[in-house]
């Protein structure tokens, strides 16, 4: 919304500078600025003394202008120019509307300085036939913009939705009233009705009384179209507006000062002397006045003529009963329209229009006759003809309003003020609310018709405290007791994790929700794979962001290819963010939290006194290991087998503990990683938080100290190649006997010249511990002998000589 | 006689002594020209030999001699004892250090820590809700029934007619207060989502929520909370102002504006020339609120706030383009 401080004055005085207005303002409640708009710089009015021929341009002449004090030399093209005329001079330098800077120049050898302009050029009318002449009373060589009146402040709104009586330059006069303590003068309105009694002669019937509570209908004869005249074609500009023709433009106008949105229609192509307010009929087609064919359907409220409809009510009028150069005579239609229905047909049509916006959001229903007449009068004035006795007012659904009680203790109980009734009071009154006190500390308040926001007590508190002025509110805070005492952030399982692959080089992404459904099917995931079952969004912004993550993987994925792709090679990221799983007869899905992670390019940084070489498994099983370690979750084993269909089978692994699934780690299928297109190999991860949550143990018990010197021993077996390393580790564990403290797998050797064939040696060191006291060599090495016969009995392993 | 000799001894252990704690070469040079310099010490000592009576001399000479001996050879052997020293442990030490790999937390969730534990430590408790949400929790629970203009305030993602994604974290105000009675303290941090994209606007954003709802809360109470907030996390001296405004969830609602963290107040193009920032949205929580979960707004009365942690971590850090957040550039993400 946008209103001249010009157009405001007409109903309210105030001395304010246009910013302070627009800060006062804003501190009310209503955000604008304001700004000087409409100058036009350079552009002054000139004086054609001279016209002469141009020597080598038959239709060019070469003119001498003065302006003010000054001669100025200009070529010009205009078949109108004549000497004896004004007309705008644009000098050298002016900047005009439509763009463009001028500059003196030559035209066939003849230098011009500066131009006379055409309203069109001077974005003020239609007309480029020719130069604008001027009125002759202006005077020479001053700024036409201000001879004219053609600039103003302009304060630009952003109104919120509740404050539906600011759309409109009324509105915000009396919000501009209460700023300043000053009254606002509303005009009176008196048509002169010399035309025949609209009685009789026409009809308007509401079918539909729930979604149009209110027709007012006004007849204006023997117009004649043409343009506004400048100063309403101005302002209409000014504020946003297209000036079309006179008729037109008033109805703009008058909506814009009175918040009421009007039509005109032709009232020789409305059929059968009549307007009826009724729904469409389903599968009807319509062509509204932007010329677009609009699809029906039996919720939207239609006016109609006697035969068909001629607009959607409140949204647009109709091509087939549109104001044209031709119209004679008009009919103005001020009605009062359900918001809701309007909301919906607007929306259902894809149209936003300023009626509509303005309906929806409220209008005066006690507005509809002062509007209807206000648009008469100035068509009258404007368009000529003449303003037929009487108005059509149907009106079937009077909406009373109630007076809304106010108590002064309520007031400073939730404002946290001590503000007396006389203040409350004169808060109120300033924003023109009727305010009576009916007992002690309580008024009775009645809002105007036109502030449909105020209908409760709260509504009312809001107003004094606007007006008040939240500066004004002290500023304390909350006494209460300390029963409640929130959580710490700190400690908690999601800040555990951050902090722990941090320290792990991993640094922290977050990606989109939202996922590409093409991602499964790069994945490679089989048709029926759960992770397939996803949320669709219906109204996406973008087709890569369709469903809901059903897995972090994509995501992790999209992000390391974006770091990729920007030479950033050497990659640890992680991603802690929640999946939306759907559930089966349930509205909303769930929402696990999961941990997921990627390793890419070199293991240690290029530097001096490091070796680097790619990353592998074992990296990133250590980093798993290490997070595991850290959340003190207990038992965790790693299981090559049934882990997903996008890692490498050779290099995968599900992390269980006990029978509880916790994620799974692998290297990224090489095809996977083709689709992804990703140059490097990844290694990648996924873990339930929910699941890590259960087992985290948050606070470790204490085990006492050794108090006995350990002894130390290293075991080389060779077993077949195809035993798994940590099925050794935790046999040795188990079989070890009780002395057994720690197992320690720290050497591999795989080297088929110098081992039997399909062997693998491993060694081992054990460190052996009793509680009791120290432990001789005999006693271990017989634990150690006994360790040896198991293992060769389960695994045929045999002591590596 | 005697006094030769003890002079003596005094001056070998002195040196001694100071040639134990030498711990350069130049100490040892210095302490060499004092004591066995032409005019040190025991040159000078020695020089009184003459002086002392005829048959003491030779044994005088001897022990001086031996004392000169001692301290040269000492001197000796803590200089090279120092040469090695130095040559064992002579590294470059420009040498770049071997790196410690360490990540970086995401910026969004190194703000998000900072508000919640300004918030914790007032008291309030940190909850968390559903990201996909029921329309009636996200609007008509929030006073934001179908079809209203307040709706357009905010773009939203559907799912199907009852189901969308959360627009704000408000929907955790009522989920809150249905689950049991006042007081109510919270706040509550999380993903929302909004139909929107561009510099300023992303698809996805963080936002955190409070509320607080207890017996004789008043508009005051939220200019005091919001403000030691503000400054909190952007200074002590960090000016704001309230300024009214409309959710359909609360009245009276007031928008939180601080002053331009780049021009001060001055007017620039990161606060359109105002010199004020909004940074968020405030107020007393509408009694049509506290009809959907059953509360008594005569008896109680309260205020809720919800702030968007990329606003405030592009202010604090200077972020221009909050697209940079979700592109997880490793070189955005280690700057923080």
């Amino acid at each position: 919304m946008k209103a001249t401080l010009g157009w405001i004055r007409e109903f309210v005085p105030f001395d304010l500078e246009a910013s302070e207005l627009a800060e006062a303002l804003t501190h009310r409640g209503l955000e604008c600025r304001a700004s000087l708009e409409g100058v036009l710089e350079g552009v002054v009015v000139g004086e054609v003394l001279e016209v002469g021929p141009h020597p080598r341009a038959d239709r060019l002449r070469i003119c001498k202008v003065r302006a003010g004090e000054e001669l100025f030399s200009v070529v010009c093209a205009a078949p109108n120019v004549q000497a004896g005329i004004k007309a705008p001079l644009a000098r050298p330098g002016a900047r005009l509307p439509i763009g463009g800077q001028v500059q003196a120049v030559e035209i066939r050898g003849v230098s011009s300085e500066g131009m006379l302009c055409s309203q069109a050029e001077l974005e003020l009318g239609e007309d480029a036939s020719g130069i604008w002449i001027l009125p002759d009373n202006l005077v020479s060589g001053n700024r036409l913009d201000v001879e004219l009146g053609l600039s103003d402040w302009v304060l630009s709104f952003e109104l919120t939705p509740n404050r539906a009586d600011c759309l409109s330059v009324l509105g915000i006069a009396f919000e501009v009233g209460a700023v300043v303590d000053a009254r606002v003068r509303i005009p009176r309105i008196e048509p002169e009705e010399r035309g025949a009694p609209i009685l009789g002669r026409f009809e308007v019937e509401i079918r539909d009384p729930e979604l149009c509570p209110r027709y007012v209908a006004r007849m204006v004869e023997g117009v004649e179209i043409r343009p506004s005249p400048l100063w309403m074609r101005r302002r209409l500009q000014l504020v946003g507006l297209r000036p079309i023709n006179n008729v037109v433009d008033v109805t703009n106008y008058v909506m814009w000062e009175m918040g009421q949105p009007l039509h005109a229609f032709d009232l020789d192509l409305l059929e059968g002397g009549r307007i009826a307010v009724q729904r469409a009929r389903a599968g009807e087609r319509f062509v509204s006045l932007d010329g677009q064919t609009r699809d029906l359907s039996p919720e939207m409220l239609m006016i109609w003529d006697g035969r068909r409809p001629v607009a959607v009510a409140g949204v647009m009028g109709g091509e087939n009963s549109e104001v044209r150069s031709e119209t004679r005579n008009v009919l103005i239609e001020s009605a009062y329209f359900d918001p809701m229905s309007i909301r919906r047909t607007a929306k259902a049509l894809g149209m936003n229009t300023e009626a509509s916006r303005r309906f929806e959001r409220g209008v005066d229903p006690e507005g509809c006759p002062r509007a209807a007449a206000r648009a008469a009068q100035l068509m009258a004035e404007l368009a000529g003809g003449w303003i037929s006795e009487g108005e059509l007012d149907v009106y079937p659904r009077p909406q009373p309003r109630a007076a809304v009680p106010l108590r002064v203790s309520r007031v400073n109980g939730l404002l946290g003020t001590s503000l007396g009734a006389s203040e409350v009071r004169h808060c109120l009154e300033l924003l023109s609310l009727e305010v009576e006190e009916s007992s002690q500390g309580v008024f009775m308040v009645k809002p105007p018709t036109r502030r449909v926001d105020l209908t409760r007590e709260i509504d009312l508190v809001e107003e004094v405290a606007r007006v008040w002025g939240f500066h004004k509110i002290p500023t304390t805070l909350p006494t209460r007791s300390l029963a409640l005492v929130g959580n710490g952030v700190e400690g908690d399982l999601e800040s555990r994790v951050r902090e722990i692959l941090v320290g792990f080089g991993f640094s922290e992404v977050i990606t989109f929700s939202f996922v590409d459904p093409g991602a499964w099917d790069r994945m490679g995931l089989p048709l029926d794979d759960p992770m397939r079952k996803a949320l669709e969004l219906r109204n996406p912004l973008r087709q890569d962001q369709g469903i809901m993550r059903t897995s972090l993987v994509p995501g992790i994925l999209d992000a390391v290819h974006g770091n990729l792709h920007r030479r950033n090679s050497n990659l640890r990221l992680f991603e802690l963010g929640r999946v939306f799983l759907p559930r089966e007869g349930e509205p909303l899905p769930l929402e696990p939290r999961r941990l997921a992670g990627a390793m890419v390019g070199q293991r240690t940084p290029l530097h001096w006194a490091l070796s680097s070489s790619p990353v592998d498994f074992f990296d990133l099983k250590g980093v798993l290991e290490g997070l595991c370690s850290e959340l003190r979750i207990q038992a965790v084993r790693f299981l090559g087998k049934g882990c997903p269909s996008f890692l490498s089978p050779g290099a995968a692994a599900r992390l269980v503990s006990g029978e509880k699934e916790l994620g799974w780690l692998g290297e990224l299928d090489p095809e996977v990683q083709q689709r992804w297109d990703l140059e490097s190999p990844v290694l990648i991860f996924e873990m339930d938080l929910e699941a890590l949550a259960g087992l985290s143990i948050s606070v470790p018990r204490f085990s006492p100290l050794p108090r006995f010197p350990e002894v130390v021993r290293d075991l080389s077996i060779l077993v077949g190649e195809e035993v798994p390393a940590g099925q050794l580790l935790e046999f040795i564990r188990e079989n070890g006997g009780s002395w057994l403290e720690t197992v320690v797998l720290y050497d591999l050797f795989q080297d088929p010249d110098r081992l039997p064939p399909g062997t693998k040696s491993l060694t081992f060191r054990i460190w052996y511990r009793s509680q009791e006291g120290s432990l001789t060599d005999e006693a271990v090495n017989l634990e150690q002998e006994r360790l040896l016969e198991a293992l060769a009995r389960a695994y045929r392993a045999r002591l590596r000589t | 006689m005697s006094d030769f000799f003890e002079e003596l001894e005094r001056i070998r252990k002195e040196a001694t002594a100071s040639i134990e704690l030498a711990a350069s070469p130049e100490e040892i040079e210095a302490l060499r020209v004092k004591y066995l310099g032409r005019k040190g010490m025991v040159s000078l000592l020695l020089r009184t030999i003459r002086d002392l009576p005829e048959k003491e001399r030779p044994k005088a000479g001897e022990i001086g001699n031996r004392v000169r001996q001692e301290l040269e050879g000492r001197l000796e052997q803590k200089s090279s004892d120092l040469q090695e020293r130095v040559q064992r442990r002579t590294v470059d030490v420009t040498l770049p250090g071997r790196p410690i790999p360490r990540g970086r937390k995401h910026l969004i969730t190194q703000t998000l820590e900072d508000i919640l534990s300004i918030f914790c430590s007032m008291g309030y408790k940190v909850v968390s809700g559903p990201e996909v949400e029921l329309d009636y929790y996200n609007f008509e629970a929030l006073n934001i029934p179908k079809d209203h203009p307040a709706r357009d305030m905010q773009d939203t993602f559907y799912i199907s007619d009852q189901v969308v994604l959360r627009t704000h974290t408000s929907p955790m105000q009522v989920r809150t207060m249905e689950k049991g009675p006042p007081p109510v303290q919270i706040v509550c941090p999380g993903k929302v989502y909004r139909h929107d994209s561009d510099p300023t606007h992303s698809p996805m954003f963080h936002q955190v929520e409070g509320l607080l709802v207890d017996k004789g809360i008043t508009l005051a109470d939220l200019k005091g909370t919001l403000t030691a907030f503000v400054q909190r996390i952007f200074g002590a001296s960090t000016s704001l102002r309230f300024r009214p405004s409309f959710f359909p969830f609360t009245e009276p609602s007031a928008e939180v504006d601080i002053q331009c963290v780049l021009c001060t107040g001055e007017g620039c193009a990161l606060c359109g020339g105002t010199g004020w920032l909004e940074i968020l949205g405030s107020g007393m929580v509408d009694p049509a609120v506290y009809g959907f979960v059953g509360y008594d707004p005569e008896k109680y009365s309260g205020f809720a706030f919800g702030l968007g942690v990329e606003r405030i971590a592009m202010l604090r850090h200077g972020v221009d383009d909050i697209r940079l957040f979700y592109e997880n550039d490793v070189r955005f993400l280690q700057q923080f």
